[in-house]
C-alpha cells in the first residue's frame, strides 16, 4: 500500500519578518519544514508501519527544498520527490494544490495522502482540502487524533467549530493532521545517514502529465499590495508594583479592594 | 482556465454561507452578515444567505427573519447534521451553481475553511482566507484584506478573473442588529444528497448552545501559568472577582481544561464587561472570542499582543498580582 506525505518548506521562527525592514528573512540555513507537517509525517510514518505500507514525501519547491525532503527521510519516509520548477513559481492554493494533484497522479495510485493542516508562512490551511477536490477524493481535515488503522479504512477525531467529531472513513483520501495528530517522531541517527545519500526524485512540468498552466498563470488570485502593520498600543504598558496593580484591577472589575493590604 | 465558470457581472448576488449553532446561528456567519450589509450598501446586488442542517428550528427562523438578507435558502438533510465534507460540498455546490453568485462570504470555523477551499477547487476560482476586511474596488473587483506572517503584513488580494470571489472572513459578532421587521423571505428546502455516505461520523462532544459566554466579569489564564496545581489559584481568585474562569487554548492543549472553558476562534466567545486575562499572549486566535468589554491583562512581556489592545496594560508577573488580588478583594 503507498502512502504519501506532502511537506514543505518553510522560514524557521515565528518571526519570518525582519523586525527593522519587514523584509523577508529567506537566508540560506534558515529554512526549515513546516512544523505542522512533522505531524503529518509522524502520522503518516505510523499508519505506513500498521499497514505495512511505503511512504513517500513530495514537496513542491525550489531546489533547496531537498533539506526539507531529506528532513522527513530522516524522520523514515522511503522515498521523496521534489516537484520544482520556474513555472510552477508565484501559485497561489489553487495552483499548487493543482500541481502537487498532478505529482501524485503522476507517481501513482496512493491509498492516503498525508498533510499537515497548515504552514506557518501561508497560514491559510486551506491545502487539503482543495488538493483533495483536484485528485477527486474525500477530504478529512482538523485531525487531532488517529484511533485506528485497519487495511481498508481509519478512524479518527476532528477537532471542528461546533464539536469533536469521530470519522471513520475508507480510502482513499487526504488527512490534514493537526499538532495533536501525534507525537512526533524524531529523526534518527540511521535515518539521517540513509537520508543523506537518498536520490531524490525530481519532476518538473515536462514530467507532468498537463500541460499547465501552473505557478502564477494558473492562480485564480493575485496579491496587489503588502502593507507592514504598525499596530499601535490602546494604552501604554503599566509598570506597577502588584498591590498597585490589584487595587487597579479590582476597580476595572467592579470589585471592592480592601484599602487595608495595599502597601503604599 | 481563463474564462470564468460562473459568470459575474455588477449585479451578480453576495451569498453569505450561515452556519447553525443550537437555535441560533454561529457568530462567524452573523460577522459574515454584518460584513456583506457593508459590501452590498449602495450596489444593486441581491443579498442572500445559504444554510446548511439537519433541522431548522424557529428560533433560528425568527433570527433570519430580521437578519437584513433579501433571502434565506435552507438546505434540510438529517445527514446533515455531521460535517461529512463531501455531503455539505455537493449540497452548496448545487445551489452555487443554479444561484450564481459573485461574491461568497464565510465565516472562519473549521467547518468553513474546509468548505470554501473545496468549493472553490469544484470552480476553479480562488479564496482568501481569515479576511479582516472586504471591499469592493472601484473597478468592481472585490479587494480581500488578510494578515500575514503572523500578523505582522497585510496583504491585499484580488480574484480577477475566477468567479465567485470567495472569502472566509475572521471575526465574531455578538448579534445581528435587528434591521425593522421580519423582511427576509426564509425558502426552505430538503437537500438532495445523491452520493451514499461511505463515512461513519458521530459527535463526542458538541457544540449546540450558543457559545457566548455573556458573565459579567471573567477572568482568563493562559500559557503563563506554570503548574496544573496552580489553577487552584485562580479558581479562588476568579470567584472572589465574581468572574467566570476560562483559558486559552494553550491550557486546554495540556489538558487543565477542555473545549467549553476555552475563549476564540475553535472555543467560546465572550461577551463580558471586564476581561482580565493573565499570562495570555492575545493571539488573534484568542482575541477573535473577545468580542466586546474591557481587557485588563497582566504580563511579563509589555510587547505581547495582548498588551497592544488591552485597556489596562499591566507589566509585571501574573502570580505576583494574583497573590495580591488575593490578599486585597
Ligand atoms: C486554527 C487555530 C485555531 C486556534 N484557536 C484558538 C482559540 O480558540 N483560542 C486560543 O486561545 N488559541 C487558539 N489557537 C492557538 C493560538 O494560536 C495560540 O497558540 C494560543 O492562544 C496561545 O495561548 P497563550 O497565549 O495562553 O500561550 P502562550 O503563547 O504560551 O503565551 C503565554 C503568555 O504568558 C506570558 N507569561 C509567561 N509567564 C508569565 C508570568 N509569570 N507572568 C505574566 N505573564 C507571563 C508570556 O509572556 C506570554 O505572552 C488556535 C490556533 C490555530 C492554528
Amino acid at each position: 500500500m503507498k502512502i504519501a506525505v506532502c511537506v514543505k518548506q518553510v522560514p524557521s521562527g515565528d518571526r519570518p519578518l525582519d523586525p527593522r525592514t519587514g523584509a523577508l528573512i529567506r537566508a540560506a540555513g534558515e529554512n526549515v519544514i513546516n512544523p505542522w507537517d512533522v505531524y503529518a509525517v509522524s502520522a503518516a510514518l505510523q499508519t505506513a508501519r500498521i499497514l505495512k505500507g511505503t511512504l513517500t514525501a513530495i514537496s513542491m519547491g525550489p531546489p533547496q527544498a531537498e533539506e526539507t525532503l531529506r528532513t522527513a527521510a530522516a524522520m523514515g519516509a522511503d522515498s521523496a520527490v521534489l516537484v520544482c520548477g520556474k513555472e510552477f513559481g508565484g501559485a497561489d492554493v489553487y495552483a499548487t494544490a493543482f500541481t502537487l494533484a498532478r505529482a501524485i497522479e503522476k507517481l501513482g495510485e496512493f491509498a492516503i495522502v498525508f498533510c499537515g493542516q497548515q504552514s506557518t508562512d501561508g497560514d491559510t490551511a486551506q491545502l487539503p482540502f482543495s488538493l483533495a477536490v483536484q485528485l477527486g477524493i474525500p477530504a478529512v481535515g482538523w485531525v487531532k487524533r488517529i484511533e485506528k488503522v485497519s487495511p481498508g479504512e481509519m478512524t479518527v477525531l476532528q477537532e471542528l467549530g461546533s464539536g469533536t467529531q469521530r470519522l471513520t472513513f475508507p480510502f482513499p483520501a487526504v488527512i490534514a493532521a493537526g499538532m495533536e495528530t501525534c507525537q512526533p517522531i524524531p529523526p534518527s541517527l540511521k535515518g539521517r545517514l540513509k537520508a543523506r545519500g537518498l536520490a531524490i526524485q525530481t519532476l518538473g512540468p515536462a514530467d507532468l502529465p498537463c500541460k499547465g498552466p501552473y505557478g502564477l498563470n494558473a492562480s485564480p488570485t493575485r496579491v496587489v499590495k503588502i502593507e507592514r502593520v504598525h499596530e499601535q498600543a490602546k494604552s501604554q504598558p503599566l509598570f506597577l508594583d502588584p498591590s498597585a496593580a490589584a487595587r487597579k484591577i479590582a476597580e476595572e472589575m467592579g470589585v471592592s479592594a480592601n484599602v487595608l493590604t495595599s502597601s503604599s | 482556465m481563463c474564462s470564468p465558470v460562473v459568470p459575474d457581472s455588477a449585479d451578480s448576488p453576495i451569498l453569505v454561507f450561515l452556519e447553525p449553532l443550537g437555535q441560533d446561528i454561529h457568530p462567524a456567519s452573523r460577522n459574515a452578515i454584518n460584513t456583506a450589509l457593508g459590501l452590498a450598501g449602495d450596489t444593486k446586488r441581491e443579498l442572500c444567505g445559504v444554510l446548511l442542517t439537519a433541522a431548522f428550528g424557529a428560533g433560528q427562523s425568527a433570527v433570519l427573519e430580521r437578519s437584513g438578507l433579501t433571502a434565506v435558502y435552507v438546505f434540510v438533510n438529517s445527514l446533515l447534521g455531521n460535517f461529512v465534507l463531501e455531503e455539505h460540498l455537493e449540497v452548496l455546490l448545487a445551489f452555487v451553481k443554479e444561484k450564481k453568485p459573485g461574491v461568497i462570504l464565510f465565516g472562519a470555523t473549521p467547518e468553513s475553511r474546509a468548505l470554501a477551499p473545496a468549493l472553490a477547487a469544484r470552480l476553479k476560482t480562488g479564496v482568501t482566507a481569515d479576511c479582516t476586511k472586504v471591499a469592493f474596488r472601484e473597478d468592481g473587483l472585490l479587494l480581500q484584506t488578510r494578515p500575514a506572517f503572523g500578523g505582522d503584513v497585510t496583504a491585499e488580494i484580488i480574484t480577477p478573473w475566477a468567479r465567485p470571489q470567495i472569502a472566509t472572513l475572521r471575526g465574531l459578532a455578538p448579534e445581528l442588529p435587528r434591521r425593522g421587521p421580519a423582511g427576509s423571505k426564509i425558502i426552505v428546502n430538503s437537500a438532495k444528497i445523491v452520493n451514499p455516505r461511505a463515512q461513519k461520523a458521530e459527535w463526542l462532544d458538541r457544540v449546540t448552545e450558543a457559545a457566548e459566554n455573556a458573565a459579567s466579569n471573567v477572568l482568563a489564564i493562559g500559557g503563563g501559568v506554570r503548574r496544573q496545581e496552580d489553577v487552584e489559584i485562580f479558581r479562588r481568585l476568579a470567584g472572589r472577582l465574581k468572574a467566570e474562569l476560562m483559558c486559552s487554548r494553550a491550557l486546554v492543549e495540556r489538558g487543565w481544561f477542555t473545549r467549553q472553558s476555552q475563549i476564540g476562534l475553535s472555543g467560546r466567545g465572550v461577551r463580558a464587561e471586564a476581561l482580565l486575562a493573565m499570562g495570555v499572549s492575545g493571539s488573534v486566535q484568542f482575541m477573535a472570542g473577545v468580542m466586546s468589554g474591557r481587557i485588563c491583562a497582566v504580563n511579563l512581556d509589555k510587547d505581547a499582543p495582548i498588551m497592544l489592545k488591552a485597556d489596562v496594560p499591566i507589566a509585571g508577573d501574573l502570580y505576583a498580582v494574583a497573590d495580591a488580588l488575593l490578599r486585597c478583594v
